[in-house]
Order: structure tokens, then C-alpha cells, then sequence
């Protein structure tokens, strides 16, 4: 074995030193070609045990291919004119780049908020983006000629079908589907007859979420709400909890968050009132369980509801929700860092 | 709704809290103040006292002058709201004639009359008495007794626990007759009509105090009447309406449906038409106003007004939204109506407009009442339990102040064992139950107070939904192959759906769409794609590698419901395989798309070699003829794509070769994998046998490399891999034909391969080959 040692040291030593094309041929043929000593060693296999022979012969192997990357590699260098070793490499050179993908900064929030939700024991659940007014509207305890259907201006197909205005319909059909106690967010896309501005689009996504238990009141409500905040917005920013009015909570309360760019004190982000507005929230209202075929007097539970645009607008300091759905690559790029 | 300071400090017993804690009393307790406004900011330090001189007809059209101190101005106004000549008026001192010239002067909002004794060419804001500061409350749809500056007052007097100072009326009644016919033929839209008669009426400016206080709330000031019927919407939520009753054909009020077609000239002068569903007040011949919504301009109220109808009542709330929204018509009374007036205060409302108009004005007052229909007035009683207001807020909160707070809200509060029952107060529609109750305590108590904490329930959240793993997964894979993802908008325009040739009867078509280039909903992730690809190549952005996941949508008609939601994902590419630098750049091709489709595929469907692509889809009007493919699973088709017809991306005004694919996100779903069986792995050396083959250009090279694989299987031959390295056509090719060099990697996990063996095997392949009509094999080439 210390033949073939000292055999791939002088080889070794033999192709550094050989200045040529030509030179390195004859010192490969010297080797590894048909006279060389490995191919006589190769041929002595014949004679050994089994045992042996394939021990030898997976050596004799490897030598081989060794020696034959190492002449391949010695051909590139002399022919390469760039990466010749004697030359020092102009490290400062760009190096060869892929283009980068990146998830849309939307998803990366919707994302973000479903993996928290998920920690906190969520199950998610999805929903038809075309609804009908009774999941809607009706069961979410909002009859026609609800005043708060105003603000909900919807897109009509035929046959009495809707785009869904929001992500609430999932909270019936979560009701429906699922046996109480549970918790379950209904991320989706939702659409209101809005025309586009700098923070209005036709087109926008939501989480819903919606806990239900026999025993849940407002402060299981708010525990889980501030965690959240806690979580995507960071441990600084504080927690506002206001009544508010939905047909299909009761209580209601809008939550705010302490505006982050004046940290509270008033500016133009947050209509210098301090607070930015990210939800509405409150306790299941007993219609909307009655709606969906549910015990009001047997079950309670706490829903909540936000725009991920709106977040995603505040988290990424975006300007204008537009920007969102132009998907121009300059903006895009610039999400790549997120995973 | 807004409300100022300083009219707020009228209505409670002792306001000693400063601006900016009202503000946050509001918020905190859901009527959230939007914007706070100084008095000097509403009523601009520019405004100024001035005269109104002259006002003249010519050429029926009206103009008056306008005197502030030694200049004059001339604009032209609508003759009726003009006051009388020598009214006191306000005035914009920064309007010179040139402004008014340019900017066509129809500003007859200047012309509020101010009280005779402003000298003229003062500052109005001094005037004010001092600063005030107005807030502007976004009041919820549930609380429509909020538009009033009682409601408002005494949401401040339940957080303060101070009591409301009510308004007082009192005014003096004659005998005389009104000889006037009042009937209500709809009751079921109007249950409740009240009105009063005035007569000897003087029409003319409103107190300093009136004009001031309609100002702060954002109203303008027109003459005593007028200003009077808004105060009081404003002070009490009540919307009231005055007739000129000498205008009123037949001396006659009539609340009626409309007759369909029959048109108004409501106040605003614009001509509007009614459908039958809407309630109208109408003389003897035709509407005087759509109730509850405006009054006509017919009957109104003018400087020479004499005699007057004055309306309060209470109309369906359905209605007045309906009527409101079929209009297009928002108004202060509407806004009010729609949600619900208290109906105990509609003759109240009418009493203090009474007693406003006889103290600061000339008014008489016949003593004769019309009543018509008739208000529900069984009050609602909520039983609620005080232990469970608490556990519902998750607050500890006495009993004593569960009353007081309700109690100053308005409610009656009784014990009945461990119980308690309240009586809603009229103004307050929206409460009905327990809940409703523990909200009301918890708004005025304060959410602060609620006690955090988390749900605690044994709940297995289960698995993930499959779809959503499978959804990660692959924009994982499509963002790690330097993909980005992008949204696009579901909804698409008809004339590009037309463009592209699709027939817009199959699609989804939206009712009432925002524009036309709304109007669809896409039936394919191409479509909404295009318009991100022509924004990007407007921009000179034009190394596109694009993907979104997203849902299309169609018509079911059997089914229910009658449509179909679908995902899909869709994969662009255009430009530079690789970022331009110092290197040689190549653009995309259809197999670099394909490339990545077969590995997109490659991770749902491992170990299978079932995928195949075909030529042509069912969209030939998208594609480039002859460069559009469609890919099946098993004969289904599970995607389509191809090179964008350039002649449709020149009619959509941009530019470029782009590579598009789509693919059926189900049928990815269906096809991942469910079993997993582990390959040994190869620990011998792999012989390298290099086949040259020149067939008819028709062959695909699909059919040669399966000719091959198939054979290797059959005989058991240990053929790791079939690997393609050339395909060329021209050059010393014969015409028709085309090279196609592939390597053939032999590797056994069992054994080192010897030479001569793998050298048979190839003879055996070629032999294959060599039975392919016009097939040819070049050059042998063998490494070792
Ligand atoms: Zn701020």
C-alpha cells in the first residue's frame, strides 16, 4: 500500500510541474493509461481471495478516479485565463447571483398572523368567497334594512349571491361545522363596493376569528387579543379597548393599538389621536348563535375580525394599499427578506 | 354629529371638565371623537360683517352688492336665498372683485345674515363669546339618539354622574283655525304625523346666539324659521319641517305614497323622480317633500312667508333607508329617521320649536293640534342578573353603581330577588337584552376595567387543512426557485375579457360593478396576471418571474350554488435566466417554464414519470400557434400554458415574450404523495455511454426516451438515468432530420459494472433505436 502512496505523490509532484497540454497527456498516459501501474495492479486482482479483491479493487477505484479529477482539474486551470492560480483573483468582481423570490408582503402578513393564532391553539378554517345574504348578512344578525349594511356596500351576482363583504359568514358555518368548545381563525379575501383610494381597494383580505366555550366573557376576549398585539407589534405597544357597535357581537369593542410612528403622543398617521384602529371584536351576540342552529343560554364565545391590508399598511410602512395589488417587482424585491 | 363645548356645558349641572377629557369620555364609552375643532377654526378669522346693499334682477338672473366698509361687491345669487337689502351678511374678506370674477360667483353661502347689530366690517370670531371647542363624533348605526345634543349630553352626565338639564317649553296659543286639511293614508310608513299652524309669522334673521350655535354645529344659518327646525333636530335628534302654507294647494297636507313617475323639486332645486314605495307629504295636487328625506323647494319657507305648517313626525325607518339610498339622497333628517327617533319626543320637539320661534321671533299659534296615527308606547323591560353583567365583562362591579350607571342612562331600574329589571328608555331601540344591559354598564364602568385573561378548554386544533399544507409547500418551492408571489384583483374588465376572445356569458358578472373594468370575475389566473405584466414592462421592469396562488371562478347551473370557486396557481416568466452581469446572459424559453413545472410536479408526484405535456389547449386565442402545451395526469388536464400571443400583447399596449402556465391546484392536492418508499442508495462506480441518434424532425424526443426506458425495463437493465445533452437541427444535419445526443448512466447497486457487459446493453438499445422509421445513429462516443 505504501507503493500506491508514494505512486500518487509523484504523480502529484509530476502534473504541478508539467507546463503544457502536451506535457500533462504524457504524464496521465505514465499513470493512469493502459501501461501504468495501476492498471497493472488492476489486472493482479484476478489472483486474489474474494475477500481481497474487493477490498483492492474499491481502493485501486478511488485512486483512479482521484487521479483523474486531479489531471481534469490541472487542464482547466491552464486553460483558463481568469482563474489561473499565479494571477491573483479580482475578488472585488461581482459574484453570480439567481434571481431572489419572495413571498407578497400581504401573505407574509396574513402569514405571520395565522402562525400566531396557530400557537395560541387556532384551528384554521377557510370559506366560499361567493356567499349568500343569509350567511352574510342575515345570520350575522344584519336583516335587510340593517343601517350597518351601509357601510358594507356589496357586489351582487345574480340569483340572490354575493361577494362576501367580510370574513364573518365563516363564524355560521365555524358554528355549524365544528363541536363547541373550540377556537378557529377564517383568514380570506373579501370584497365591498369601495372604489380604490390610498387606503381603499375593492378587493382586501381579513382573519376572522371565533372562540366558543360555555364559559367565555369579555376578559378572555382581551387577553388573547392583547397577546396577539403583544406578539405582531411588539412588547412597547399598548392595548386599547373601546365599545363599538356590531350587529353580531354583544358586547361590542373596537380595539386600538398605540400608534408606533409617535409612540402615543399624536401625529399625522394616527389622526393625532395616539391610537390606530386594527379590529372589531365583542362577545358573540345569542342571535347569531340562534342563527346557526346554537343554544345562546348554553354557549358563549368571543369573535373578532381584522383587515390585513390595513396591519400589513402599518407594519411595512406602505403609503397606499394600491401598491399592494400593482405587484410591481421593484416593490415585491423588497420583501424578500422575509421568510 | 357635532357638538361644541360651551352648548354641551348648557345641557348639564355642572360641567367642570376640561375639552380634552370630554374627548376621552366620548371615545371610551364607543362614540368615538374623529376631530377636535377650535371656534376660531370653524369660524374663520377672514369671515367679516358685511351689508347687503342692493339686489337686482336683470336678465332673470339675480345680483346683489355687497358693502364692507368703503369697498363694494358685486355677485350674482340665487334670488330666493337672498335676505333683504339692508341685512348684515358675512363676508370673506380675502374675495376681491378679481377672485369673485374668476371664480364665478354663485357664493350665496356668504350671504348667512347676521344680526343687525354686528358693525359692520368686524371679525366674526370675537364676536363668538369667547373659545369653544367643537368635537366631531362618528356615532355608531345602533345609536341614532347620539345625533342630538341631549343624547351626547347625556352620555357625559352618566360618566360624570350628573344629571341632564332638560329644555323647557312654553309658548302661547290662540283660538284662531288653521283652515287646513291634514291626512295620513299611510300608516304603516308613517304611524305617528303631528303638526301645528302658525300664522302672522315675521321672517328674519336668527338671534347672534342661533347663528352662532348653527354655525359651531356646521349649519348655516338662514332666517329664524329655518334656523329654529335645525336647532332643534340638533338639540333633541327630532328632524322637524316647515310649510308655507299659502303655497300649499287646497290649504291641504296629505301623507301619501308617491304615484310611480311622479317628480319633485326638492330643496337642493334638483328635479328628482319617485317610485311608489317612497312616502311623500303632498297638497291637494302633488308632493310638497319626500318625507322624512327633503322638503320640496315649492313650499318653503321664504322671506315673505306668513303662514306655517310645522311637521314633526315619526316615519318607518326602512322606508326613509330606502327611499334615502333609491335617491341617492343623504340628509341630516335622514340620517336621523333611518335609524329610529325616540318616538316620546315627537310632539316635545314640536312644543320647543314653538316656544324657540315665540322667543325670538314673531310667531302665533293656533291652538288647534293635528294627530294623526298613534306610537306604541309599551315600554321594554330586560330582566337582567348583576352576577352575570359581571362575569360577561369579566369586571367586579357593585350593584348600587350598575344602577346609578343605568339609571343616568335613562333606564328604570328595579330589584326582583337576585334579579333586576330595567325599563328602557324610549330613545333607546337598540337594547333588548341581557347582553345589551352588560354592554351599557361596561361602556360608562370602562373596558379598562375588564380583567384579562386567556380561554383556557381542552381543544385539539387537529390538522392543518391538507389544501393549506399542500399551499405552503408549493409557494415555498416557487419562492425558493427565485419566484415572486404576487395578488392580483379577482375582478376584471369586459373589454379585456373580450380582447382576449373569451365569451364574457360563461363568467361570473357582477350586478352592480364599479366600472366596467370591474365587472367580471376572472375565469382564469392569465387574465388578472396581464395587467401586472404590462405594468411591470411599462416601467422597464422586464425580468419577470412571477407566481400567485389565487381562486377563479365560473357558472354551475345545476348545482347549488349556481357557481364555481376554484384555486389555481399560475407561474410568468420573462426577461434573463440569471440577473445580468459580468457573464453572458440567455432569455427564458418555454423550458425554462417547463423546467419549472416538472419540478413543481416532480414534488407532488415523486417517483412517477405519468406526467406528460402535449401540444396545443384550449385557449388558442392566448397563445403564440404552435407554442402552447397543455400537461396531463393520467389523460386529465391538469395545466395549460404557452408563449402569450404577441399579437395579443401588442393590442394591450406593451411588450415582450412571456411564458405563462396554469395549473389546477386540486389536482396537485389529489396527487401528493401518500406513500413513501425509501431508494437504496448506489455505492458502486456509474458507467457514462453517449448515444447520437439523427431521426425524422418529427420524433419527439419523449418517444425515443421512452423507447429506451421501456426497453431497459423489460430486460431489468440497471439504467439509472436517460439524460438529454443536445438536440440540434441545420448545420451538416440533413434537411427534416434532427440530432438528438443523450447519456445513458448504467449504475447496479449490486455490483462494479464491468465494460464489456454495459457495451452489450447499448448494443441492444441501439439495435431499439435503430427500428425507428429513418432513425440513424451518428458517431459513437465512450468514455470511461
Ligand atoms: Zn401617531
Amino acid at each position: 500500500m505504501d507503493e500506491l502512496k508514494k505512486y500518487l505523490e509523484d504523480f502529484t509532484k509530476e502534473i504541478s510541474q508539467a507546463k503544457s497540454l502536451d506535457e500533462l497527456n504524457r504524464v496521465k498516459g505514465k499513470y493512469v493509461g493502459r501501461k501504468g501501474l495501476l492498471n497493472r495492479l488492476f489486472q493482479q486482482l484476478a489472483q486474489l481471495s474474494p475477500e481481497e479483491r474487493k477490498n483492492t479493487g474499491r481502493k485501486l477505484n478511488q485512486l483512479k478516479q482521484t487521479m483523474e479529477s486531479m489531471v481534469k482539474e490541472r487542464m482547466q486551470q491552464m486553460q483558463s485565463s481568469r482563474t489561473k492560480i499565479e494571477n491573483a483573483v479580482d475578488i472585488t468582481l461581482p459574484g453570480k447571483k439567481q434571481w431572489l423570490g419572495s413571498y407578497h408582503p400581504l401573505l407574509i402578513m396574513l402569514d405571520q398572523i395565522i402562525a400566531i393564532f396557530k400557537s395560541l391553539g387556532f384551528r384554521v378554517e377557510t370559506g366560499p368567497e361567493i356567499e349568500t345574504e343569509h350567511y352574510n348578512f342575515e345570520a350575522l344578525n344584519m336583516p335587510e334594512d340593517h343601517p350597518a349594511r351601509d357601510e358594507q356596500d356589496s357586489f351582487y351576482l345574480d340569483s340572490g349571491y354575493l361577494l362576501r363583504t367580510h370574513t364573518s359568514p365563516g363564524q355560521i358555518r365555524a358554528l355549524q361545522r365544528l363541536t363547541p368548545p373550540f377556537k378557529v381563525i377564517i383568514p380570506g379575501k373579501c370584497y365591498r363596493r369601495d372604489a380604490f383610494d390610498a387606503s381603499h381597494s375593492p378587493v382586501f383580505h381579513q382573519v376572522e376569528g371565533l372562540v366558543v366555550a360555555d364559559s367565555i366573557s369579555m376578559g378572555d376576549l382581551k387577553g388573547t387579543i392583547e397577546v396577539f398585539v403583544r406578539r405582531l407589534f411588539g412588547p412597547e405597544r399598548k392595548v386599547r379597548f373601546r365599545p363599538s357597535y356590531f350587529p353580531f357581537t354583544e358586547p361590542s369593542a373596537e380595539v386600538d393599538i398605540s400608534c408606533g410612528i409617535c409612540g402615543g403622543k399624536g401625529c399625522q398617521s394616527c389622526g393625532y389621536s395616539g391610537w390606530l384602529e386594527i379590529m372589531g371584536s365583542g362577545l358573540v351576540h345569542p342571535n347569531v348563535f340562534r342563527n346557526a342552529g346554537c343554544d345562546p343560554d348554553k354557549l358563549r364565545g368571543f369573535a373578532f375580525g381584522m383587515g390585513v391590508e390595513r396591519i400589513a399598511l402599518l407594519v411595512f410602512g406602505i403609503p397606499d394599499i394600491r401598491w399592494f395589488f400593482e405587484n410591481d417587482i421593484q416593490f415585491l424585491d423588497q420583501f424578500r427578506i422575509f421568510r | 354629529m357635532k357638538i361644541s363645548y360651551q352648548i354641551l356645558k348648557r345641557y348639564l349641572e355642572k360641567l367642570n371638565i376640561s375639552p380634552k377629557e370630554i374627548e376621552e369620555i366620548l371615545t371610551n364609552q364607543g362614540l368615538v371623537v374623529e376631530r377636535t375643532f377650535s371656534g376660531k377654526e370653524i369660524v374663520s378669522p377672514t369671515l367679516v360683517a358685511a351689508t347687503l346693499e342692493e339686489v337686482k334682477e336683470e336678465k332673470k338672473q339675480s345680483f346683489c352688492t355687497v358693502r364692507v366698509k368703503e369697498q363694494t361687491f358685486r355677485l350674482q345669487v340665487e334670488s330666493w336665498k337672498v335676505p333683504p337689502t339692508g341685512s348684515r351678511v358675512i363676508w370673506d374678506k380675502n374675495l376681491t372683485s378679481s377672485t369673485l370674477a374668476s371664480t364665478g360667483p354663485k357664493d350665496s353661502n356668504l350671504l348667512i345674515t347676521l344680526p343687525a347689530e354686528v358693525p359692520e366690517g368686524e371679525e366674526i370670531f370675537p364676536l363668538m363669546g369667547g373659545e369653544d371647542t367643537v368635537f366631531e363624533v362618528e356615532v355608531t348605526a345602533n345609536r341614532g339618539d347620539c345625533l342630538s345634543v341631549i343624547g351626547l349630553a347625556r352620555e357625559v352626565g352618566a360618566a360624570l354622574d350628573q344629571a341632564l338639564i332638560f329644555p323647557k317649553v312654553t309658548f302661547q296659543e290662540q283660538l284662531e283655525s288653521s283652515g287646513m286639511v291634514v291626512e295620513n293614508q299611510r300608516e304603516d310608513l308613517c304611524p305617528f304625523y303631528s303638526g301645528k299652524y302658525l300664522y302672522q309669522v315675521v321672517v328674519k334673521p336668527s338671534p347672534w346666539w342661533l347663528v352662532r350655535d348653527l354655525l359651531l354645529l356646521g349649519l348655516r344659518p338662514i332666517n329664524n324659521l329655518v334656523d329654529v327646525t335645525n336647532w332643534v333636530m340638533m338639540e333633541l335628534g327630532q328632524p322637524l319641517h316647515a310649510f308655507d302654507v299659502t303655497r300649499l294647494r287646497g290649504r291641504q297636507i296629505k301623507v301619501r305614497g308617491a304615484v310611480s313617475g311622479e317628480k319633485i323639486i326638492t330643496l337642493d332645486q334638483e328635479e328628482r323622480e319617485l317610485t311608489e314605495d317612497m312616502l311623500v307629504i303632498a297638497d291637494s295636487s302633488s308632493p310638497v317633500g319626500i318625507a322624512g328625506v327633503m322638503g320640496g323647494f315649492s313650499s318653503q319657507v321664504l322671506p315673505q312667508t306668513r303662514e306655517v305648517f310645522l311637521e314633526s313626525a315619526w316615519f318607518n325607518p326602512s322606508s326613509i333607508r330606502r327611499t334615502s339610498r333609491q335617491l341617492g339622497l343623504r340628509t341630516e333628517a335622514s340620517r336621523r329617521f333611518e335609524r329610529g327617533i325616540d318616538p316620546e319626543q315627537v310632539v316635545f320637539a314640536l312644543e320647543r320649536a314653538l316656544s324657540l320661534m315665540q322667543e325670538i321671533g314673531e310667531a302665533k299659534v293656533s291652538r288647534e293640534w293635528f294627530k294623526l296615527g298613534k306610537l306604541k308606547s309599551s315600554p321594554k323591560i330586560v330582566e337582567f342578573d348583576p352576577v352575570k353583567v359581571e362575569d360577561f365583562l369579566s369586571v367586579e362591579i357593585e350593584s348600587v353603581k350598575m344602577e346609578k350607571i343605568l339609571h343616568r342612562l335613562g333606564f328604570e331600574v328595579e330589584a326582583r330577588e337576585n334579579r333586576m329589571l330595567a325599563k328602557v328608555p324610549s330613545w333607546r331601540q337598540d337594547v333588548d337584552l341581557e347582553v345589551d344591559i352588560a354592554e351599557e354598564v361596561g361602556r360608562i364602568y370602562g373596558y379598562n376595567r375588564i380583567a384579562s385573561r386567556l380561554p383556557s378548554f381542552p381543544f385539539d386544533p387537529g390538522e392543518e387543512e391538507p389544501s393549506s399544507q399542500t399551499e405552503r409547500a408549493i409557494r415555498a418551492f416557487l419562492v425558493n426557485r427565485g419566484l415572486k408571489e404576487i395578488v392580483s384583483l379577482p375582478l376584471i374588465g369586459e373589454s379585456l375579457l373580450q380582447e382576449i376572445g373569451f365569451d364574457t356569458d360563461s363568467l361570473v358578472m357582477i350586478k352592480n360593478p364599479l366600472s366596467l373594468d370591474y365587472a367580471y370575475l376572472r375565469p382564469s389566473l392569465v387574465v388578472s396576471v396581464l395587467e401586472v405584466l404590462k405594468r411591470n414592462i411599462t416601467t422597464q421592469k422586464e425580468n419577470i418571474g412571477i407566481f400567485e396562488i389565487g381562486k377563479v371562478f365560473g357558472r354551475a347551473n345545476q348545482s347549488t350554488p349556481p357557481f364555481r370557486e376554484e384555486q389555481r396557481i399560475l407561474i410568468a416568466i420573462a426577461g434573463q435566466i440569471l440577473p445580468p452581469l459580468w457573464h453572458e446572459g440567455s432569455s427564458v424559453d418555454i423550458f425554462v417554464l417547463k423546467g419549472i413545472i416538472e419540478e413543481l410536479l416532480g414534488i407532488f408526484t415523486p417517483f412517477t414519470r405519468e406526467v406528460d405535456f402535449y401540444p396545443g389547449n384550449d385557449y388558442p386565442d392566448l397563445w403564440e400557434p404552435s407554442w402552447s402545451f397543455s400537461v396531463r395526469h393520467q389523460e386529465k388536464e391538469i395545466a395549460w400554458g404557452g408563449l402569450l400571443r404577441k399579437e395579443l400583447v401588442r393590442k394591450l399596449d406593451f411588450w415582450g415574450d412571456f411564458y405563462l402556465c396554469e395549473l389546477q391546484f386540486a389536482e396537485l392536492m389529489s396527487n401528493s404523495v401518500e406513500s413513501f418508499s425509501l431508494e437504496e442508495i448506489k455505492r458502486f462506480p456509474a458507467v457514462l455511454r453517449d448515444i447520437s441518434l439523427l431521426v425524422e424532425e418529427g420524433v419527439s424526443w419523449r418517444a425515443v426516451e421512452k423507447m429506451v426506458l421501456s426497453l431497459a425495463e423489460a430486460k431489468k437493465l440497471p439504467l439509472e438515468q436517460v439524460d438529454l445533452f443536445d438536440c440540434f437541427q441545420g448545420g451538416n444535419i440533413p434537411l427534416g432530420k434532427k440530432n438528438l445526443s443523450f447519456h445513458l448512466i448504467f449504475r447496479s447497486t449490486q455490483t462494479t459494472l464491468n465494460d464489456q457487459e454495459v457495451d452489450q446493453w447499448v448494443e441492444e438499445i441501439k439495435g431499439k433505436l435503430r427500428q425507428i422509421p429513418g432513425a440513424q445513429l451518428r458517431e459513437e462516443l465512450t468514455t470511461t
